[in-house]
């Protein structure tokens, strides 16, 4: 079914409709929710506000507009005000890079050389660690500049942020997560 | 060993491709020249390719819990939209009978509505021709209030259940 028909069905207010957004778009806007906030049950509530906000303004979505973008929208907009709702969560993107040289040396330390296909595993683990370690914020705005493939203009007009403050984040970010791979890259070299 | 205080902003940059012309030859220049830079260049390659396929996220079983609460909550609200679009008389229900006591407490006293049954029949009557009715029906009382003598207690009621019902007629 196409994203026109799915919306028409629920502009004539029937219920199949909305199953079929459900079951066409859930599993997307779940794992954007968990890519953003690392954590499963929010993640699945968050899943859930999505999908009523989408109900609540579907009226005023125009049909033949695509679902995607539209969702992963309300997405990002739900996950952001999650994050800023809780202080003690969006500081932590104030404070983060302080103990990036410790980290590094604690990996290389922690480093011995393993054959070839454990190092891919090791990789994705390390990465997928280094990325649930950072501040909300770094992690949104590599995973929107990676992920989503925007500019660092789009992503600062997303967030609502400063451009030099989306740069500093990505930089930040992705040296850190250079650092939390540094031994295995240095294996790779 | 790195010795090289390579600019690895510069280098992110390069690889995100928003440096200005200027910047971005000077990087190709020093990349050129210095071995390590290039090492350095490679291993951020590398850190970019892994970021820009990362893993999918595994998906929960309790995913449909969460559709089946999502559809639970849609279908019941569509139910008492339908509802409420079917018979627009059982959602006025509890205001047609604020609007029966406000005609009621006013036009007694003018001897055209005897009692209360003959306010709910007036309000009912008048609410099926139209709302815009009611409202003129409402905005008269209020003007009735402010000409007539009505006994002051009745005033009192009749005046809270007109704004009332004026607040529900605007909403």
């Amino acid at each position: 079914m196409t994203d026109l028909e799915i919306i028409q069905l629920c502009h004539k207010k029937r219920p199949e409709g909305f199953a079929r957004l459900l079951l066409a778009y859930q599993e997307l806007v779940y794992r954007q929710a968990y890519s953003f906030l690392r954590h499963r049950e929010d993640a699945l509530d968050i899943t859930q506000d999505v999908f009523l906000r989408a109900f609540q303004a579907i009226d005023r979505f125009e049909a033949g507009r695509p679902i995607k973008p539209w969702l992963k929208r309300i997405t990002l907009n739900l996950c952001l005000n999650f994050i800023r709702d809780r202080p003690a969560l969006s500081s932590l993107d104030d404070t983060f890079g302080d103990e990036m040289g410790k980290t590094m040396a604690d990996t290389l330390a922690a480093t011995s050389d393993v054959p070839g296909e454990v190092e891919g595993l090791w990789m994705r683990e390390a990465l997928d660690e280094a990325l649930q370690e950072l501040p909300p914020l770094h992690r949104i705005v590599v995973l929107l500049r990676h992920q989503e493939d925007l500019t660092y203009e789009e992503i600062a007009q997303r967030l609502d942020l400063p451009l030099g403050t989306v740069k500093t984040y990505l930089f930040r970010a992705r040296k850190y997560i250079r650092s939390r791979l540094a031994g295995l890259l240095m294996a790779e070299e | 060993m790195m010795t090289c205080n390579c600019d690895h902003d510069l280098l992110q940059g390069y690889l995100d491709g928003v440096l200005s012309p200027g910047d971005e030859l000077k990087a190709l220049r020093h990349l050129t020249l210095c071995r390590e830079c290039r090492q350095a260049l490679r291993t951020w390659k590398l850190i970019y390719w892994e970021l820009d396929h990362l893993p999918k996220v595994e998906i929960p079983p309790k995913l449909t819990h969460v559709s089946d609460r999502v559809m639970t909550l849609v279908e019941a609200r569509l139910e008492k939209e339908a509802r409420r679009q079917q018979s627009p008389g059982e959602e006025g229900r509890g205001w047609l009978d604020l609007a029966a006591a406000a005609v009621t407490l006013t036009f007694r006293p003018l001897q055209r509505v005897p009692d209360l049954g003959g306010g709910i029949k007036l309000a009912r009557a008048t609410l099926a021709r139209s709302p815009a009715a009611l409202a003129w029906l409402a905005r008269s009382g209020l003007r009735l209030l402010r000409r007539r003598s009505v006994g002051s207690s009745d005033k009192v009621k009749a005046r809270g259940a007109w704004g009332q019902l004026l607040s529900r007629l605007i909403r």
